[in-house]
């Protein structure tokens, strides 16, 4: 009975003790105006900067590069362990190998064509 | 060195999913490789012959399938549960492409996109209810829900499009998170992944009151919950049916909530037969809940499709109670039970995408004034999909109710009979509502509203609705052929 | 034979319905189609063995094998008498609506034929869920003919009709569903009886209400009011029929127990209706008010030759159904002429119609007396039939008959001074014409009808029950506590 539930409450215990940790520190360690000021009014006082300057911006291109970049990055690390075991696997492997870089295949010809890899 | 075996590939009985994959992959295709004024119709084309052709292939798998097995390394279930509901996800989807086929001008930009996902949803779908392990089940289920909740946002111009997309991404991920804790938990407790061997486990380590195998459960359930948008975890449904663009809607409402129900009666009768005194009346108290809450909700609706969100969710609730039965009939009155209600649901948010188009706004309950004159076949299959909610006869939704209630009774919960009768009498108030705007309206309010212009060319509209008239009625007489398909589907499960 | 008889009309009205005709057509169309309806019935008649036990012109087509349910219809003796009326009076209601040239014509007369046809298979279905097809399908044309081509508070009149009309028959469905799966059958012929009390008490609700009985009547008023005047008509002769229908061939025939065990409290409420009823025809203010009210309590009276349970009890019944329908259709029909002519149904803006319209004042006045069950009518028949069943069950619900059978004078009488006679009240105009020969043609067959069933009661009363293990009578046999009727007891030979 405890043995089926000690990995659910460490699980548990985990999952309750990063945030409630995350804020007590913050009450802990942090220094802090002890008079109401306007910062610390702030949702998140840290006690520096509010995060970076306004004017400072990034392009939407990058988000989408970035993002783009990911999701292939990701598919093609599959490949690898694929490639390690591809004799034992014979011709399973390779169909559906073929087939995966299939799907990445159009994905990649619609992001092309579609004009998300320009950068603007 | 590595010991491995490679799976045998079933490749006829996914192949209802790869058709529509493919058809996915092309219609994605022609969305940059043709002109974009072509694009529309080469997407349309390649969706409709991808849910004709997985149709087809469904109808032939369901032929061959007299004898369920387990394919792919047990991953997939071939038989005849699995086909008949991807028949009905196919027939749906093809009705879903007919009705989006006079979108053009609202879709133009997105339009091959739009038909890809559409595809691609309906294959996710197609392999979900195939689906015959956990991780399959999970897979099978974020394919479609992705899909679906892109497609809920496709009109990127209007913001309860986005709103509704937001929504469904949140909250369903918010349930398949559920749906993944849980099978994680029923994976901790039995150690297996199969349906069938999580039973066979179940019985053998006598894990019957494991509270972690309950708990993966209980979540599992509520999972599959939000999917079939069955009330205490409806709440995305209203914003989401409202807002995503309505041929998307009469897809999620039809399509969607039978894949869910589908599944959930897959798992929980082949997963956990041992639990089922635990099931069962989870399942009756999440269906009495459905029924209670989307009827009382709908009752003060007037916009008609938050109207209609509400009715699906206590739809949902009575098919949870043939899930809830847990017998052989039960089985059969839920696949019966949604032929007719995919095509009411379809047709009825079909006419209303017509009416939405005519008038340029949601339409409202008042927004229905004359159409029943004024377009005779759109006013008459709206009033029979209505009286088929309702559950009267002449429609399928009679036979459905019927068989839902006999499967309760048969169960011995008369009781829940009783919560349906109820709830089917409260519906009547407000599925009347909607006949009496369509047709009682006198003549000098129906003057007053907005005049439509002439009525738009969409014969493959009107031919959705045509078929989904003929399905909703002929579902009436033909019971017998329909529920002995259902019945051999039904035969194949464990129960 | 009896599937002609349903599907007759069904057709009808998908040719009316599908066709482009013009409105004299459509309403041809839908008149000849009456008619061909009641010839046919005609024919049925003249073949029809009334010595012969069970049931008669069946057909029986498997429809949903695993539970056993069929399209089984077939006729008896009193389900043959209440598909006649049925025929008789649409047949009128469709000439009645011709002549007054409803709007859409083609909707209209498609959905008349329509439940022309639903109310036929209602008197001829002996499967409990083909039963309750039809029994809905009854309620989906009046809902729209109420709905659309209604008075002005037709709206609210048909929420109220469909809500408790509904609400009964889903009751029914449950009680059908529970009865038919304990039973393995839904085929009212093989289905044996039933001692359940709830679900007898499920398959009465829903029959309480098309009745009406008391004091589930709040639907009545309205509907009858706001509805037009043939639809009234249909709605009071033949609709509230399908209650009779379903009270004698499942709540008695199936449940005879809890029939037994239930009779006075159902009595009670029969008694309480009709003399409710008649006090409040009596106070009406306008025409269809007086009828409206009249028909709650005949239909008190019904119910209680129904549940006196004996044979007396049942021959009245079926005799006095098939006569309110004919009346009351007849007198609705009239006041839809009275209201066209004056622009009002008000008593008190009626009066002195009988100077210088004798049809008018001859027709209204005949039915009227025979509404009042004057000796020599078919009502007087009827009702005496009645009270003589309810006697046998104990003199004070005789005693309530006969009252109730003196406030139907008075109100019958007052309607008919108001109407015709005592001063011109304003409504009427001089120039009010009498009734013109296309409304003759249409009334004149009804009151014939009333006429030779006067003249020839028991051509019904003989003709209702012949006996046979599906017949109600065998149901109540051998059950009862003291004398049944005519029929001598089985249980008396050795």
């Amino acid at each position: 009975m405890l043995d089926n539930w000690l990995p659910f409450l460490i699980y548990a215990l985990f999952a309750l003790a990063i945030p409630v940790s995350m804020v007590v520190m913050s009450f802990a360690f942090a220094q802090r105006p002890a008079k109401r000021t306007r910062t610390r009014g702030l949702p998140f006082e840290s006690g520096v900067s509010q995060g970076p300057p306004k004017t400072q911006r990034f392009t939407v291109s990058f988000y989408l590069t970035a993002m783009l970049f990911i999701v292939f990055d990701i598919e093609i690390v599959f490949l690898y362990p694929l490639a390690v075991i591809l004799n034992e696997l014979a011709w399973f492997a390779f169909l559906e190998l073929l087939f995966f870089i299939g799907i990445l295949v159009v994905a990649y010809v619609y992001v092309w064509r579609k004009g998300a890899l320009e950068w603007q | 060195m590595i010991a491995a075996t490679t799976p045998k590939v079933d490749w006829f009985a996914l192949a209802p999913v790869l058709a529509l994959l493919a058809a996915s992959g092309l219609a994605l295709l022609g969305a940059v490789l043709v002109p974009r004024r072509r694009a529309h119709g080469v997407g349309g084309v390649f969706a409709a012959l991808g849910f004709a052709v997985a149709f087809v292939l469904s109808a032939l798998l369901y032929v061959d399938s007299g004898e369920a097995r387990n394919v792919v390394a047990e991953a997939i279930a071939r038989d005849r549960f699995a086909a008949l509901a991807q028949l009905i996800v196919c027939g749906a989807g093809l009705l879903a492409v007919g009705i989006s086929w006079s979108e053009r001008p609202r879709v133009e930009e997105h339009a091959g996109e739009y038909y890809a996902l559409l595809a691609a949803a309906g294959a996710g779908m197609a392999f979900l209810v195939a689906a015959n392990n956990l991780m399959v089940l999970f897979l099978a289920l974020e394919w479609f829900s992705i899909s679906l909740y892109v497609l809920s946002a496709i009109r990127a111009d209007r913001v309860e499009s986005l709103e509704a997309g937001l929504k469904y991404l949140i909250v369903g991920g918010f349930g398949s998170a559920a749906l993944l804790f849980g099978s994680a938990l029923v994976y901790g407790s039995t150690g297996e992944l199969m349906f069938g061997r999580i039973a066979e486990a179940t019985r053998a380590q006598g894990l019957e009151s494991d509270p972690l195998l309950l708990a993966g459960l209980a979540m599992v359930i509520t999972g599959l919950g939000f999917k079939a948008s069955a009330a205490p975890f409806h709440m995305w449904t209203p914003d989401v049916y409202d807002g995503a663009p309505t041929p998307v809607t009469a897809f999620m409402s039809a399509a969607t909530k039978t894949v869910a129900l589908v599944l959930a009666m897959r798992v929980l009768v082949a997963a956990f037969p041992q639990l089922d005194e635990f099931w069962t009346l989870a399942i009756a108290a999440i269906a009495c809940i459905s029924l209670a809450w989307g009827n009382l909700a709908a009752l003060v609706q007037r916009n008609v499709k938050r109207m209609l969100a509400y009715s699906s969710i206590s739809h949902a609730g009575f098919m949870l109670i043939a899930i809830a039965a847990n017998n052989e009939l039960g089985g059969r009155a839920l696949l019966y039970y949604l032929i007719p209600y995919s095509a009411m649901s379809l047709g009825a948010f079909a006419v209303l995408a017509a009416r939405e188009r005519e008038l340029g706004r949601a339409v409202a309950l008042d927004d229905l004034g004359g159409l029943g004159w004024e377009r005779p076949l759109l006013g008459l299959s709206l009033w029979v999909f209505m009286l088929g909610f309702a559950g009267l006869p002449l429609t399928g939704g009679f036979w459905g109710k019927f068989l839902v209630f006999s499967a309760a009774v048969e169960r011995g919960w008369t009781w829940l009979v009783i919560v349906g009768v109820v709830a089917t009498a409260v519906s009547l108030y407000y599925y009347l509502s909607v006949v009496r705007a369509l047709y009682m309206r006198s003549d000098l309010e129906v003057r007053l509203m907005p005049a439509g212009g002439s009525p738009p060319r969409e014969g493959l509209l009107q031919a959705a609705v045509a078929a989904c008239l003929a399905v909703t009625v002929g579902s009436f007489f033909a019971v017998q052929p329909l529920t002995d398909l259902a019945e051999a589907a039904a035969k194949q499960l464990p129960f | 034979m009896t599937t002609a008889l349903i599907v007759l009309p069904l057709a009808g009205a998908l040719l009316v319905w599908l066709l482009p005709w013009s409105r004299f057509w459509a309403g041809s169309v839908a008149l000849l189609v009456a008619l061909v309806e009641v010839g046919l019935w005609i024919n049925t008649l003249v073949g029809f063995d009334f010595d012969a036990e069970g049931l008669q012109h069946a057909q029986r087509v498997t429809w949903l094998a695993d539970l056993d349910v069929s399209y089984h219809v077939g006729l008896f003796g009193f389900s043959l008498w209440l598909a006649g009326l049925t025929v008789v009076v649409m047949a009128a209601a469709i000439a009645y609506a011709f002549w007054a040239g409803r709007d859409r014509p083609r909707s209209y007369f498609g959905l008349m034929l329509f439940l022309t046809g639903a109310i036929v298979g209602v008197f001829s279905a002996q499967d409990l869920l083909l039963f309750y097809a039809f029994f809905e399908a009854m309620l989906i044309p009046l809902y729209v003919l109420v709905g659309v081509w209604g008075g002005p508070g037709r709206i609210g009149a048909t929420l109220k009709f469909v809500i408790y009309t509904m609400a009964g028959s889903l009751l029914m469905l449950a009680a059908i569903v529970v009865y038919g799966l304990s039973e393995g059958t839904f085929d009212l012929v093989k289905a044996g009886t039933s001692g359940s009390t709830w679900l007898f008490l499920g398959f009465v609700a829903a029959f309480a209400v098309k009745a009406p009985l008391f004091p589930l009547h709040g639907w009545l008023p309205d509907a009858y009011r706001e509805s037009p005047s043939e639809v009234s008509a249909v709605l009071s002769g033949v609709v509230s029929k399908a209650a009779v229908y379903g009270l004698l061939r499942i709540a008695i025939a199936k449940f005879p127990e809890p029939a037994q065990e239930l009779r006075v409290p159902i009595l009670l409420l029969a008694a309480s209706g009709l003399v409710y009823g008649s006090l409040l025809a009596f106070r009406a203010t306008d025409f269809r008010g007086v009828v409206a009210y009249s028909s709650l309590a005949q239909m008190g009276l019904i119910t209680m030759g129904l549940f006196a349970l004996n044979d007396p009890g049942f021959d009245g019944a079926i005799l006095q159904s098939v006569a309110h329908g004919l009346i009351s259709a007849t007198l609705f029909l009239l006041a839809g002429s009275i209201e066209r002519r004056a622009a009002t149904g008000e008593l008190p803006r009626l009066g002195g119609l009988a100077k210088g319209r004798p049809a008018l004042a001859t027709l209204l006045m005949t039915t009227g007396v025979i509404a009042l069950a004057v000796p020599g009518s078919a009502s007087f028949a009827g009702e005496f039939l009645i009270l003589v069943g309810v006697f046998e069950r104990g003199w004070g619900w005789a005693v309530v008959g006969v009252v109730a059978i003196v406030l139907a004078a008075m109100y019958m009488l007052r309607l008919i001074s108001a109407v015709l006679h005592e001063r011109r009240g304003r409504a009427v105009t001089e120039d009010a014409l009498d009734l013109r020969p296309a409304e003759l043609a249409i009334v004149i067959p009804l009151v014939a009808c009333l006429l030779v069933l006067s003249a020839w009661p028991a051509g019904i009363t003989e003709r209702s029950f012949a006996g046979g293990p599906d017949d109600p009578r065998a149901a109540v046999a051998g059950r009862d506590d003291g004398w049944t009727g005519y029929a001598p007891l089985e249980e008396d030979e050795p």
